[in-house]
């Protein structure tokens, strides 16, 4: 198993992106965001209208993504199906883009940063580029 | 060890791990750090509606606070639907350090509290928010909306750079960092500090159930 390192790191990491887009999950849901902080700031970018998708907050599909991605990865340690991982691999592009656009969002839009969300945007980018290194071995392998 | 047990123990630690990790985030996330905190009375220098000598809601508050320009109808609604059970104060509390025109907006309604329109200029600040938030230099704007509520231009423009309204605009401030207040809109019902209800319907039910808590009245003059 050669990307046995690289799973351990993603699963730590999609571990971490749950904590995070759970905690913003519970704090859109508890309704206690409209505030403007000294340290934090005004809580623009959590309560602006493209934190919502169809009704739900989007950090909800944040967390569900990356607990997904937790289960999936444990399921390949598990298992050791290369198929299961290539997916997981393949689904961290999503978490991808998901992420830049919403970065897009912060900087262009809105023009204010969430502290919480740009933590989701390294945690995602950082999985995409193992997932894209896991694919890139996996192509070589077949090659040669 | 069997390879069995060995899978059940490492997907039960999995989902136990998730699980007490939801639960810590979730105490983390509905945390209350303001619960009891507590704030000056309210004195002859504060801006009050409403009835004095009834309990009293305290807003600290920003003029150039998004969040506070949201709650501006909330609370407007509700120091009129309360006005014969509460008494209102506002005391500034401007966020300098993120908002530029916050300290001048302050300056400026405390000017007009001068000439007997604070309310007045409070209000249209809140209501023009948007309008002079980003400007560079706000003062021609708010010497604008002196004209519009009827007050001696020449007065207001002195005031604002006056001393006394600076002094006044300073210590609201203090007053709130000596309660530790870090962010705006903050509420204190009868001096202590509550949460910020989401919406006009649980500013009410808050407001009730406090009421009925505290039939008892503890303003200074």
């Amino acid at each position: 198993m050669p990307n046995k390192k690289t799973v351990w790191f993603m699963l730590a990491l999609s571990f971490l992106g749950f904590l995070d887009a759970t905690y913003l999950t519970i704090k859109h849901y508890a309704g206690t965001a409209l505030v403007c902080n000294i340290f934090s700031g005004c809580d623009v970018v959590t309560t602006s209208k493209y934190s919502e998708i169809l009704g739900q907050p989007i950090a909800l599909l944040g967390a569900v993504y990356y607990l997904s991605m937790f289960f999936f990865l444990l399921y390949y340690l598990d298992t050791q199906k290369a198929r299961v991982l290539s997916l997981a691999a393949y689904a961290t592009i999503t978490g991808f883009i998901a992420s830049m656009s919403l970065m897009y969002i912060q900087f262009f839009v809105l023009k204010a940063l969430c502290e919480y969300c740009v933590f989701s945007a390294l945690t995602s980018t950082t999985l995409f580029l193992c997932g894209a290194t896991i694919l890139w071995k996996s192509k070589r392998l077949r090659d040669d | 060890m069997h390879t069995s047990n060995k899978r059940l123990y490492m997907w039960t630690g999995a989902v136990l791990i998730v699980l007490i990790a939801v639960f810590g985030i979730y105490k983390a996330a509905t945390y209350d750090s303001t619960a009891g905190l507590t704030v000056s009375a309210v004195s002859s220098t504060d801006w009050t509606k409403g009835t004095p000598g009834k309990p009293v809601l305290i807003e600290y508050s920003d003029f150039q606070c998004p969040a506070c320009g949201a709650y501006y109808p909330v609370v407007k609604q509700i120091v009129s639907e309360y006005s014969g059970r509460i008494q209102f104060s506002y005391r500034h509390f401007p966020l300098y350090e993120l908002h530029k025109n916050a300290l001048e907006a302050s300056y400026a309604a405390q000017a007009a509290g001068k000439q007997g329109k604070f309310w007045e200029m409070h209000d249209k600040l809140f209501e023009r928010q948007k309008d002079w938030s980003d400007l560079d230099d706000p003062k021609s704007a708010f010497e604008q909306y002196a004209k519009e509520l009827g007050l001696n231009v020449d007065t207001f423009k002195k005031d604002s750079t006056s001393t006394d309204v600076r002094d006044a605009v300073a210590q609201s401030r203090a007053s709130g960092e000596a309660a530790d207040v870090g962010g705006t809109p903050s509420f204190f019902f009868n001096g202590k500090r509550f949460q910020n209800p989401p919406g006009l319907e649980a500013f009410r039910a808050a407001l009730d159930y406090y009421l009925s808590q505290s039939p008892v009245q503890t303003t200074s003059k």
